[in-house]
């Protein structure tokens, strides 16, 4: 009621005051939470909403229009600061902006003077983002969870409608959602964690619960991918541990105590392992496919014991092939443990060339690393970089794909250090360079300060999850089906 | 005379109910406005009703007032004498009869027994409320709508009203029948869920117990809140005596003894039934303890480790005042200035806590919050992390003296944790490297204890070498209990003795009788 009270206010005062003329540049910068400027937006995206503050500022106006031309609309900010754009001028500037730049130019009143603050130039995009962004949403606890859900938002508005809420199914957890090739209907997959339990896989609408703890295999199954064909899905199969940091910037650490690497055919329920991504040697996490399905990146460490200090784990970035049946050609894409770094969350681009992944200092669960960075290397020649143009001075870690190639949404704490936001950022599969990010527009200034939930493993959809119902259902009337992993060599 | 007792009925409830929550019940209020916490803001409401239900949020605007208990209690009993009333109004309407056996009692009645539970949050009663001022409203279109209604209405309200002392009497005795009936339907016996899960049958005296110590516990823990720690002494030595073992007023206790300058000559005064987790609580991912199990940590001035339960607890518990505060003081204690506007917003959308929330960013703005002990900052890291043990707080104490050996608590706490561990020889070692002999006078009467046997074990002549002393009253003290001590079944240790640790060990340590050297 408030947003839409400030937004009739806003309108009046725009009514009543017209556009602004700086009188002179403002001397102090004008801040702006989250920050949009410069950023290269998608022509679909829903209008930000941000707070501005400077020192000395009473009243600000945002003037939005094409790079050259004559404002296409302002806002003036309430007594807050708060400015939220409107949506229907913001979307049909978009559409004629494609491919060319707007300006958002800020101007603050100090001691009665218009001051403006420099013109921040951004790219708008001629290819559009997928429509739909997907996140689980929950405190950024540690071991206790309460209400928990997965929800699909509109990005081309501001709609957020649940998948799957826990207070549906008794407060069980859920996580880890997964598609296959940004299309829900052709494959999705949720674990639900409880007396429920479950792997719920939905492929062609259809859903059907397995149960997560393979027969055979010496973990249940975590961390999914699901390949681009639908057909399979590779889990990492996880002994996971949390220990909590006594001092220090970091609250806790995640750990796997051992991990392997198994396959899930959706189709047969058959799953399969191998020794060299099996056994107590080596840790293996994080599985993705490559386009073709021929290629499984991954993570791998050396296996550890009681003694091993939990900050000297690295992990190495890996690839395997598979041919539908059999793995081969093991190799190590970058070693990281020789730089005393560690590699999490390797996504291979939908062109098959670009592999993205986040760095830190150690371990594998990087959304506790501030120093956490994302990563793109070209697989081509296997050369790598830090994304110094996404990459923040706080945590970036989870990353996912649009199915275009041309987008990809990650996770960042670089609000507050704490809750995580997704971020998006155009990219140059040509260059393998990426653009300013933005963090996902709301419709009130203050979501972001208000929000107390983290944004947890943001991934791309095209089109909707439409099949909520028998998903529910699927977790409380399904009864798990067992499945039995044939392990060719089993190495433990 | 009978139009009288509607306000005499209405009064007297007010007068019982009120009293009730002032008394009785009163910690209830204060459980509940600590557990919830309303905002004004729409978006917390929407989200708040989709979760919960739009009860959920109406309630909570209710509690609210429990900030002040006198306050929640004059709320809540207006809402019940407000139903009372509605519903005498509705039946005089809907029947054309005046309501003599106060029926419209039980609306009101029944509110007033679920606001008096802790683990029921009373969205019960403003389903109450809310139900019988519909049926009020339903009445005041209906006795204007049907004729019928109208007329009989029109002649209940023209009737002359009666002068007999005895229906006002016969209409009181109604209302307090009908308190009673539902103070027994809610004392009745029950099912209850233990945190384990297992279900445990509860009778109605099992019932009034845990009234009782659940009062207890709560104003414990609100005398801990205001750092009123002879008022924790007191209530926890209440429990004590009781002999029935309750790990948390253990806990409470052992902070209590600490602050009042106790711990180190009064730990064993009542047999310390969780033995050396009675200084803490091991980690069980249970919201329970959660909710508690960080006020040690922040005590000692162990921030990463009281950050820790507290952000805990608010996944558990939810956003309430207590939570945020904390939360946020932590975060600016160690500068992370944009996670503490965030725990400080919440609280700056309430009724009561924006004096909190411009408190705390007057500490945002100076980067400090006053009183907050910090032993290990969030800049201290070791060559190799350091891990906090969640199952057994000695290694965490060690690690706080290793950085803050002057850290009076946690050099009194180490001592005594090892001591009720059993662990002799960790507590040797704490004690050489924390607890100098000073040059007059002794030690505390229980590191004399500890050390007696540690001077047992080791000799007296390598005793004598370190440099310690015993004075010459626990020398004779422990004579004394090892005569009695001598003497087996036919012992008889008066309560200066049971009150020793030497008693500890061989009697009541859920340790058994050994001790680690």
């Amino acid at each position: 009621m408030k947003h839409y009270l400030i937004t009739l206010l806003a309108a009046t005062l725009v009514a009543c005051s017209g556009p602004q003329v700086a009188e002179r540049p403002i001397d102090e910068p004008v801040e702006m939470s989250p920050e949009y400027r410069e950023a290269c937006f998608p022509p679909n995206i829903a209008a930000p909403a941000f707070q501005l503050s400077a020192q000395g500022a009473d009243a600000y106006q945002v003037q939005v229009g094409l790079e050259g031309q004559e404002p296409a609309f302002y806002v003036d900010a309430d007594e807050d600061g708060d400015i939220c754009l409107p949506l229907k001028p913001w979307r049909k500037l978009l559409e004629q902006a494609k491919g060319h730049n707007i300006y958002l130019r800020v101007l603050a009143r100090v001691a009665g003077q218009w001051c403006a603050a420099p013109d921040a130039l951004s790219p708008i995009s001629e290819t559009p983002i997928n429509d739909y962004l997907v996140y689980r949403l929950l405190y950024p606890g540690y071991e206790l969870w309460s209400n928990i859900g997965i929800y699909q938002r509109n990005l081309t508005n501001y709609e957020q409608t649940p998948i799957l809420e826990n207070k549906d199914f008794d407060q069980q957890c859920i996580n880890c959602h997964n598609f296959s090739a940004n299309n829900p209907q052709q494959g999705m997959m949720i674990h639900v964690r409880g007396a429920q339990g479950g792997t719920l896989i939905s492929v062609n609408g259809k859903v059907e619960k397995i149960n997560s703890r393979f027969a055979g295999a010496n973990h249940g199954a975590t961390y999914p991918g699901f390949s681009p064909n639908g057909k399979y899905i590779a889990f990492s199969a996880n002994d996971v541990g949390q220990v909590f940091h006594s001092a220090g910037t970091k609250p806790i650490e995640v750990i796997d105590k051992a991990a392997d690497l198994i396959v899930y055919n959706v189709e047969t329920r058959q799953a399969f392992s191998d020794s060299s991504i099996m056994g107590a040697d080596y840790i293996e996490t994080f599985p993705n496919w490559s386009p073709d399905c021929r290629t499984i990146f991954f993570c791998r460490a050396k296996g550890i014991d009681p003694t091993f200090p939990l900050d000297s784990v690295h992990y190495d970035l890996m690839a395997i092939d598979f041919d539908g049946a059999r793995f081969s050609n093991l190799r190590t894409l970058y070693a990281a443990s020789a730089d005393s770094a560690s590699v999490s969350f390797p996504r291979c681009s939908p062109d098959g060339r670009w592999l993205m992944f986040t760095r830190s200092a150690y371990g594998n669960f990087s959304i506790w690393h501030p120093e956490a960075q994302l990563c793109i290397m070209d697989l081509r020649n296997g050369t790598w970089r830090e994304m110094n143009e996404v990459n923040s001075n706080s945590i970036e870690s989870y990353h996912s794909w649009d199915s275009s190639g041309r987008w990809f949404v990650f996770s960042s704490k670089r609000l507050d250090g704490l809750w995580a936001r997704p971020h998006f950022a155009a990219f140059d599969p040509a260059t393998g360079h990426a653009q300013t990010p933005f963090c996902l527009p709301q419709n009130k200034a203050d979501f972001y300060l208000q929000f107390t939930r983290t944004f947890n493993i943001p991934e791309l959809i095209q089109k909707p999850v439409d099949n909520v119902d028998a998903l529910l259902h699927g977790i409380t009337s399904q009864q798990p089906i067992s499945i039995t992993l044939t392990t060719p060599q089993s190495g433990k | 005379m009978k139009n009288f007792i509607k306000p005499i009925v209405a009064f007297l409830m007010a007068a019982t109910f009120m009293a009730a929550y002032l008394t009785v019940y009163e910690y209830v209020i204060y459980f509940h406005e600590q557990h919830h916490l309303f905002r004004f803001s729409w978006q917390y409401v929407c989200d708040t009703a989709h979760q919960s239900g739009i009860l959920w949020p109406v309630t909570e605007f209710v509690v609210q007032f429990g900030y002040y208990t006198w306050l929640g209690a004059l709320v809540w009993t207006l809402l019940c004498v407000g139903a009372y009333c509605m519903a005498q109004g509705a039946i005089s309407r809907l029947t054309g009869l005046r309501d003599l056996i106060q029926v419209s009692a039980i609306p009101s009645v029944a509110m007033f027994f679920y606001t008096t539970e802790v683990d029921r949050f009373p969205v019960i009663s403003i389903k109450i409320f809310l139900g019988v001022a519909a049926i009020w409203l339903l009445s005041l279109v209906l006795t204007k709508c049907v004729p019928a209604l109208h007329k009989r209405y029109a002649a209940l309200k023209a009737s002359p009203a009666g002068g007999k002392w005895w229906v006002v009497l016969f209409a009181v005795a109604c209302f307090f029948g009908v308190f009673y009936a539902g103070y027994q339907m809610s004392m009745k016996e029950r099912d209850v869920e233990l945190p384990s899960g297992k279900m445990k049958h509860q009778t109605h005296n099992d019932r009034v117990h845990q009234r009782d110590v659940e009062r207890l516990m709560i104003d414990a823990e609100r005398a801990l809140n205001q750092r009123n720690w002879p008022r924790v002494l007191e209530l926890t030595t209440e429990q004590a005596m009781t002999g029935e073992p309750n790990h948390l007023m253990s806990y409470f206790r052992c902070l209590a003894l600490y602050h009042t300058g106790q711990l180190t000559s009064h730990l064993f005064d009542f047999p310390l039934k969780y033995g050396a987790q009675s200084f803490f609580f091991p980690w069980k991912a249970e919201r329970n303890r959660a909710e508690f199990g960080g006020y040690v940590f922040e005590e000692l001035g162990a921030i990463n480790s009281a950050n820790h339960w507290e952000f805990e607890a608010l996944v558990g518990w939810g956003e309430t005042a207590r939570h945020l505060s904390s939360l946020a003081k932590y975060a600016i204690a160690s500068g992370k200035t944009q996670q503490a506007r965030k725990y400080i917003a919440p609280l700056k959308a309430t009724l009561f806590y924006r004096s909190k929330a411009a408190e705390l960013e007057e500490w945002l703005k100076n980067g400090k919050v006053p009183d907050l002990k910090i032993s290990i900052g969030p800049e201290e890291v070791m060559p190799h992390c350091r891990w906090d043990n969640v199952e057994n707080l000695g290694g965490d104490l060690s690690y706080i003296l290793l950085h803050d050996p002057q850290n009076q608590m946690a050099r009194e706490y180490s001592a005594m944790f090892f001591l009720a561990a059993n662990n002799l020889g960790a507590f040797w070692n704490t004690v050489r490297k924390y607890w100098p002999m000073p040059d007059h006078g002794y030690l505390p009467p229980l590191i004399e204890q500890g050390l007696s046997l540690v001077k047992m074990h080791i000799g007296d002549e390598a005793f004598a070498q370190t440099g310690y002393r015993i004075s010459p009253d626990t020398e004779a003290a422990l004579a004394d209990y090892l005569a009695e001590h001598g003497k087996g079944n036919m012992a008889h240790f008066p309560p200066k003795m049971r009150q020793t640790f030497w008693y500890y060990v061989h009697h009541t340590s859920p340790n058994g009788p050994e001790l680690t050297f």
